[in-house]
């Protein structure tokens, strides 16, 4: 622990200067803030023997650096021990039968004088039994089945089918993959992809639905690659290595390296054996008797793992691996990526060649011909080059680069250069192809003689010292494993590591995931910190029940799923999390001696599952490629390039399990971000539970929350039936797994009579809304459709993307007056009267209504464009040109709402805007005469219309979509309560 | 009610507010948080100027994001223009070493007001302020990469995944006014910062400490207006109210077989929170209530005076530096307003043209910012206000740019870490020009100072002492200012 080193790291000395050294001021009690010891104050000789020692330059005797002294300084903390047989208490007032969690809970409670409260109600003991085994909720027949026969041997059948269940392994992967803080991105400046992460995911799901002992399942992660045969598909597993963050531009690129080697050693060291040696990182442990040699000892089992790598789909990469690939299967994907690489550079150069010397020469106009001339043999040379390099050397040698020949290109053309060149880059070049092959995530070892680990000086890569070994913290009580015997190879070294978490005599791996487990169903684990079992972190409540837990544990064969039927099979889980004990919440108020269950509020992935489960939506299917639920465009502006790394939502984004959304280290969805999922940079075993308004307005009037509330009531009116009690019962049923009383009944059936009153007759309104930013990443747009980028009403509706352009660094912006537009669908025609009342947002810079839209993608018609920003009211005719026809000056500006009046017959539109008392506006001599329809386009931000009536060759034509009935509205605002309410929220 | 915590000592509401008002008074949070460090870092017991700890209530942190040109705007450099076209030796990145054209500056600098501070004349209406402004010139940071060092003024670290300075500042002291967020960030309308949202996060410690983005135009903050297609966007308001009461009930009948739940109340509290923000949000958004006098002085009411075609205009950025007032006023703790969002010339990025980026950005700020100095000032508000102006990083002496292709008016600057300004301005800020770059505004040279230096200033001048500013997450009692040794700049300290 101490060293001069780490003294003067610590600022405690200056070596030969007592006067400037904290240590001498502290003993000399010159300071009043401080004084040292804090007790008593030491005598003059012996505050005059430590300024000699201190004056002499601090020596410190070099064999002590190292745990040698720290051992006798910090008490090794009881959780390095190891683990000695305990039995379960017999004298305790649980009875000598009883389960022998309960034996210890109930012994700790007899010595505090607390009695066990009562057991859980049937009801609410089902419904935390499949939330902490599936993370979902039970329907209520299920609730009901139980609670018609709650018997053990019913309780434990019912158990055995949760454990079995494909949801139990998505349950449990999410636990794991905060530990692990799994992403599917690299973090930093550009958050790249981490391709194929998805398949560690599912790897995990699948280890825990098939019980995997938990050695094993360490093991494969450390080294699945050294060891395939400890687990199915274990080299996938080995992706472990690759979830962190990674800089592909870091500052120190050596430092770069030392940090993911130290994110890899904080995510084994807390995730797996709950010990803080990252702190050892830079001097030794402060709290714990690990040394900064311990650290490095530590670091070199795994100090020649290749380090992560832009992915590229390549035999050789240090990063993906397709596995079990057969020779011939390797074979084909060689030929394909061949072929097209050949098909794709051919295309792009097709396309830019001509324009980029069209540019050159543009450039070069004005220069001496001999400069000019030496421009275009370096040119020439740009053009030898791959693709991939051609446009840093371009940039380099200020000639014009890709960037600007996009500029220069045709819409389309331009579409398609973008296409090409989002693929090249995102792809890593032109020979990167994936083909069919199951490519992974996976760990590999440098090639040659490992690379000597070195310890460094306050954790600095430029400041190596004395070389280090493989080895552990020799306060752990368990010898390293043996040094690896070859030393011109780092083979083996990361399984030999692996064999020293997973041996039966490390007193910490077990401990700590019995631990996560207890905490996974009591709210709390029994060591509190279930990263920390060191010294800072919180003692454990009951010891001898951790030990005895971990060594049934390994007894068990390490299974997981032996362990939860355990847990949840004692009295202790199955009591009632109700405080009616006040004798009891005064001495434990914290409940640290479970004397009752916790309460538990339902973790981010569980509120939106639940939420679709009870809407009926919930799509089951299992592991796959992550999906994108929508991103609302108010985050997605908070992009430096709006929906990098996102995309529109697939067919079912948002109704698969919140496991399968994508993890984007720089864009968290908000319900995830709100209901406190923590971000994936270090290990996390715990999560925060918060209480904001945020949440609440997320639940209230988020587009998720909805959407499930509308599925939910559709769902309820088919299967209740027309009678509102009905109605009401069966939406209790679906959302809170139990029938209503009368009270609730009456108040529900109320509800809907008074809301259903409340919006009888009420005028609908229409509403437009952009989707995303104004600028949007290229290849977000080229995933998307129009409804991902205009929100139309619906019904008669549909939304058309429009033109986009202006390629600014990937990003792309609608065309002012080819933009996203909402086209009225089927009804077409040549005179147009419009009436209606416009109401715009917040910061809307205009808003088109286009007559004889004639063609959605060309967007040709009659635009009346009104211009906000500038107060302006522009008439347009589109047709492949557009041309301005009328400008008129004098709308207000950044108006709230105005009254908009059109009449479009045959070559003349009359416009009245607002109140004009001069009369109405007369375009006339029209000559986009085509028949065609209503189009609608909003600027900026979004755009509603009141009280809106449009004729179309003198026929009335409905704008509104079909309406639901006020019943309907009703029972969709009592399913949205419903989905409100604490009780959905919370678990007893 | 039971104690869910993240990690040991997570505090409650209450204890936060304890801890910032003994933390406010100077008094060791370290015992009550549970570190026991042998001993305090030195810099806890330097002697600071005592009147400025503290002095500061709430904070403005106007970013200029993508990074400023200190040498053409605050770091006058003679010798920079008199060496101009010459060629050095600059390292671009670390170890890459390069023979590189000067590139003077095209402004004309002038010195102002009793301070005598430089200012050139890309600044016009902010530098008759020069006497508020206390400009450090002799910062530098730990990266060159954009992503990494906005995270790095915003959180101390270059990786995402740990809590920002407004944060930490919510953390420690706590909200004064319950309906709207302690942080609040606002965006450029081009665009936000490269690596996005970590840079108002609140990485571990708990959510509510988490900037929540302030939107000026549509709805002001997330989900406060119903989404289109969730049916409270079409319910009357009594039918919203309804749903409300509903809700009440349902919650209360919960609550009445569970009377201790604390956690239950309060969440039924955050729903009455959330309607009296929807009204609170708006009313600080509603620039209508201010005077046409007061527009004018934020540069909101004339058209875009701007040349370039790029260039926004003042009112974008004038309308945020109003709003950032208006929530001043109401007690908001820190807001921190990006100028400059999305790449290259949409930020302070002037790669490709650094006269060219000056033409487009400062307009844009000079006259909001200029007001809102002076609007603090006569409100009497900047007596407890922070202002802090910078970027993530400097730029160049050199032209990055050039060469014999190139034309003139595109000659760029590349990113600079080793030395760049910032400024501070407001309660318990000594104006005055202070530390020095060398003599072409590459590298600080004289007073230097890391980025964690200033975050410590910040702290100290909002009443929180750095070192003690802690939260114990993965064994560790972290810090905005890292585990290096961090001092308050005590040059700009009144």
């Amino acid at each position: 622990m101490v060293s001069t080193e780490s003294l003067v790291n610590d600022y405690v000395v200056l070596p030969g200067d007592a006067d400037q050294s904290l240590l001498i001021e502290a003993v000399r009690r010159s300071t009043k803030d401080l004084a040292m010891p804090p007790d008593y104050a030491l005598d003059r000789e012996e505050v005059s023997v430590l300024e000699r020692w201190v004056n002499d330059g601090a020596p410190w005797p070099t064999e002590s650096v190292g745990t040698k002294v720290g051992a006798a300084n910090i008490p090794t903390p009881r959780a390095f021990r190891p683990i000695e047989p305990v039995a379960p208490p017999s004298d305790t007032t649980a009875g000598a039968d009883a389960h022998p969690i309960d034996a210890f809970v109930t012994s700790a409670l007899d010595s505090a004088g607390l009695v066990p409260g009562p057991p859980a109600d049937p009801r609410e003991l089902v419904r935390r039994l499949y939330f902490d085994l599936t993370g979902l909720p039970p329907t209520i027949e299920a609730v009901e089945r139980f609670a018609a026969d709650p018997s053990d041997d019913a309780y434990a059948a019912l158990v055995n089918e949760l454990l079995a269940r494909p949801a139990h392994g998505e349950r449990m992967a999410r636990q794991w993959l905060d530990v692990v803080r799994y992403a599917e991105s690299n973090g930093f400046e550009r958050d790249g992809d981490k391709p194929h992460a998805w398949r560690y995911r599912d790897w995990v799901v699948g280890a825990f639905n098939e019980d995997l002992s938990y050695d094993a399942f360490l093991t494969a992660q450390l080294a699945g690659d050294e060891q395939p045969e400890v687990a199915r598909d274990a080299p996938i597993a080995t992706g472990f290595w690759r979830l962190g963050e990674w800089d592909d531009e870091p500052n120190d690129p050596q430092q770069a390296l030392f940090d993911e080697l130290d994110d890899s050693l904080r995510t084994i060291t807390e995730g797996m054996l709950g010990v803080t040696v990252g702190c050892a990182r830079c001097h030794d442990h402060r709290f714990d008797p690990i040394s900064q040699r311990d650290y490095f000892s530590f670091l070199d089992w795994f100090r020649n793992v290749e380090p992560y790598a832009e992915p590229q789909h390549e035999l050789g990469s240090p990063v993906l691996t397709p596995v079990g690939a057969t020779d011939e299967a390797i074979a084909d994907w060689r030929a394909d990526r061949a072929e097209q690489a050949e098909r794709r550079r051919a295309e792009f150069d097709a396309l830019l060649e001509p324009v980029h010397r069209r540019l050159l020469e543009e450039q070069l106009a004005g220069f001496d011909p001999a400069v000019a001339e030496r421009a275009r043999a370096r040119f020439e040379r740009a053009l030898e080059l791959p693709i991939e390099e051609r446009r840093g050397y371009l940039l380099e040698q200020r000639l014009p680069n890709i960037d600007r020949v996009l500029h220069a290109l045709t819409f389309l053309e331009r579409q398609r250069a973008w296409v090409t060149l989002a693929r090249i880059e995102e792809e890593g070049g032109l020979g990167d192809h994936e083909g069919d092959l199951r490519w992974a995530l996976t760990v590999r070892e440098r090639e040659g003689e490992p690379l000597p680990t070195h310890l460094l000086r306050r954790g600095l890569a430029s400041s190596p010292m004395e070389r280090t070994r493989a080895s552990t913290p020799g306060a752990i009580g368990l010898p390293a494993p043996a040094a690896p015997v070859d030393p011109s190879s780092s083979q083996g070294r990361r399984s030999l590591l692996a064999s020293w978490i997973t041996d039966h005599a490390n007193p910490l791996t077990p401990r700590v995931w019995v631990n996560r487990i207890w905490q996974q169903h009591f709210g709390v684990g029994l060591v509190a910190t279930p990263d920390d079992f060191g010294n800072t972190g919180t003692a454990a409540s009951h010891p001898e029940l951790l030990d005895w837990l971990a060594s049934r544990f390994v007894e068990d064969g390490w299974s997981t799923k032996q362990l939860h039927r355990l847990i949840v099979t004692s009295d202790a889980y199955r009591r009632s999390s109700r405080s009616i004990d006040g004798r009891a919440e005064e001495i434990d108020p914290a409940n640290s001696l479970l004397w009752r269950q916790r309460p538990r509020r339902l973790e981010a992935e569980m509120v939106s599952d639940s939420m679709l489960f009870a809407s009926g939506e919930l799509v089951t299917t299992l592991g796959g490629p992550s999906v994108h639920p929508r991103m609302p465009r108010e985050v997605l502006a908070g992009q430096s390039r709006p929906g990098r790394g996102w995309a529109p939502p697939e067919h079912d984004a948002e109704r698969r399990r919140a496991l399968y959304v994508r993890v984007q280290r720089g864009l968290i969805d908000p319900l995830s971000q709100l209901f406190d999922r923590p971000l994936p940079t270090l290990p996390s075993g715990t999560r925060s539970v918060t209480n904001t308004a945020p949440q609440a307005l997320h639940l209230l009037n988020g587009e998720f929350a909805g959407s499930r509330a509308y599925a939910l009531a559709e769902r309820v009116a088919r299967e209740a039936g027309p009678r509102v009690e009905d109605q009401v019962v069966r939406a209790f049923e679906l959302a809170l797994s139990r029938r209503p009383d009368n009270v609730e009944l009456e108040a529900g059936v109320d509800h809907l009579r008074r809301i259903a009153l409340e919006v009888e007759g009420q005028s609908r309104s229409l509403r437009f809304e952009p989707r995303v930013p104004e600028r949007i990443d290229n290849q977000y747009f080229e995933q998307a459709e129009g409804a991902d980028l205009l929100a139309a009403p619906g019904g008669p509706w549909r939304s058309a993307a429009g033109q986009w352009g202006e390629p600014y660094n990937g990003t792309l912006a609608a065309d002012r007056e080819r933009g996203p537009r909402a086209v009225l669908e089927g009804e077409l025609g040549s005179d147009f009267r419009f009436e209606g009342t416009l109401h715009f947002d917040r910061g809307t810079a205009g808003a088109d209504l286009i007559l004889r839209a004639t063609d959605q993608a060309a967007a040709g018609g009659v635009i009346v464009s009104l211009d906000l920003a500038h107060g302006r009211l522009i008439v347009l005719e589109q047709a492949t040109e557009t041309r301005m026809v009328a400008l008129f000056a004098g709308l207000p500006i950044a108006a709230d709402s105005l009254p908009v009046e059109l009449a479009l017959n045959g070559d003349r539109l009359t416009i009245v805007v607002g109140p004009q008392e001069a009369g109405p506006l007369v375009v006339e001599g029209l000559t986009q005469l085509q028949p065609g329809s209503f189009a609608v386009a909003t600027v900026k931000e979004g755009l509603e219309f009141s009280g809106a009536t449009l004729t179309i060759d003198g026929r009335s034509v409905d704008l509104l979509p079909p309406a639901l009935s006020s019943e309907r509205t009703a029972l969709e605002s009592l399913c949205l309560v419903l989905l409100n309410s604490n009780e959905f929220l919370w678990l007893d | 009610m039971d104690d869910l915590r993240t990690d040991r000592p997570s505090l409650s509401r209450r204890d936060l507010l304890t801890h910032g008002v003994r933390a406010a008074a100077g008094l060791s949070l370290l015992g009550a948080l549970g570190g026991a460090g042998a001993f305090a870092a030195p810099s806890a017991l330097r002697t600071l100027p005592a009147g400025s700890f503290g002095r500061a209530k709430r904070c403005i942190f106007l970013f200029m994001f993508g990074g400023p040109s200190q040498m053409d705007l605050f770091d006058y450099k003679p010798e920079l223009q008199a060496r101009d076209g010459q060629t050095v030796d600059i390292e671009r990145r670390v170890g890459d070493v390069r023979k590189s054209v000067i590139l003077g500056s095209k402004r004309s600098f002038r010195q102002f007001g009793e301070t005598g501070q430089w200012c050139s004349d890309a600044l016009p209406h902010l530098s008759a302020h020069m006497d508020r402004l206390a400009v450090i010139k002799s910062l530098h940071t730990d990266s060159f990469a954009h992503g990494s060092a906005v995270l790095k003024m915003n959180s101390g670290e270059i990786r995402q995944g740990f809590p920002c300075m407004g944060s930490w500042v919510s953390y420690g002291r706590g909200s004064e006014n319950d309906q709207l967020p302690g942080f609040v960030v606002m965006h450029d309308p081009r665009g936000g910062p490269i690596s996005g949202p970590a840079n108002w996060s609140s990485g571990f410690i708990p959510g509510e400490h988490q900037g929540t983005l302030l939107r000026a135009a549509g709805q002001p903050l997330l989900d406060l207006a119903p989404a289109a297609s969730n049916l409270r966007r079409q319910l009357p308001i009594e039918a919203r109210e309804e749903q409300l009461a509903l809700l009440r009930t349902l919650n209360e009948w919960h609550q009445a077989s569970r009377p201790a739940r604390t956690d239950l109340r309060a969440r039924q509290l955050s729903y009455e929170l959330a309607r009296a923000m929807q009204d609170s949000a708006r009313e600080a958004l509603d620039l209508e209530r201010e005077d046409e006098e007061t527009l004018r002085l934020y540069g909101i009411s004339e058209p875009s005076q701007a040349d370039h075609p790029m260039s926004l205009g003042s009112a974008p950025f004038g309308r945020q530096c109003l709003i950032a007032r208006r929530l001043m006023e109401r007690g908001v703790r820190f807001v921190q307003l990006y100028h400059g969002g999305g790449h290259q010339q949409q930020t302070w990025d002037a790669h490709h043209g650094v006269e060219e980026n000056l033409s487009i950005h400062c307009p844009e700020i000079d006259r909001p910012i200029a007001g809102l100095l002076s609007d603090l000032d006569r409100t009497g508000l900047l007596d407890e206000t922070l202002v802090v102006w910078g970027g993530e990083f400097g730029r160049q002496p050199v032209s990055q740019s050039g060469g014999e292709f190139q034309v003139a008016n595109a000659l760029g600057r590349d990113h600079n870490p080793k030395g760049f300004s910032m400024w501070l301005a407001g309660a318990g800020v000594a104006p005055g020009s202070y530390g020095e770059t060398d003599e072409l505004g590459s590298e600080a040279v004289v007073n230097r100072h890391p980025v964690r230096d200033l975050h410590a200033t910040v702290l100290h001048l909002m009443g929180l002492r750095h070192e003690q500013l802690t939260y114990r997450y993965g064994g560790l009692d972290r810090k905005l200012t890292g585990v290096r040794e961090a001092h308050p700049i005590e040059g700009v300290l009144a």
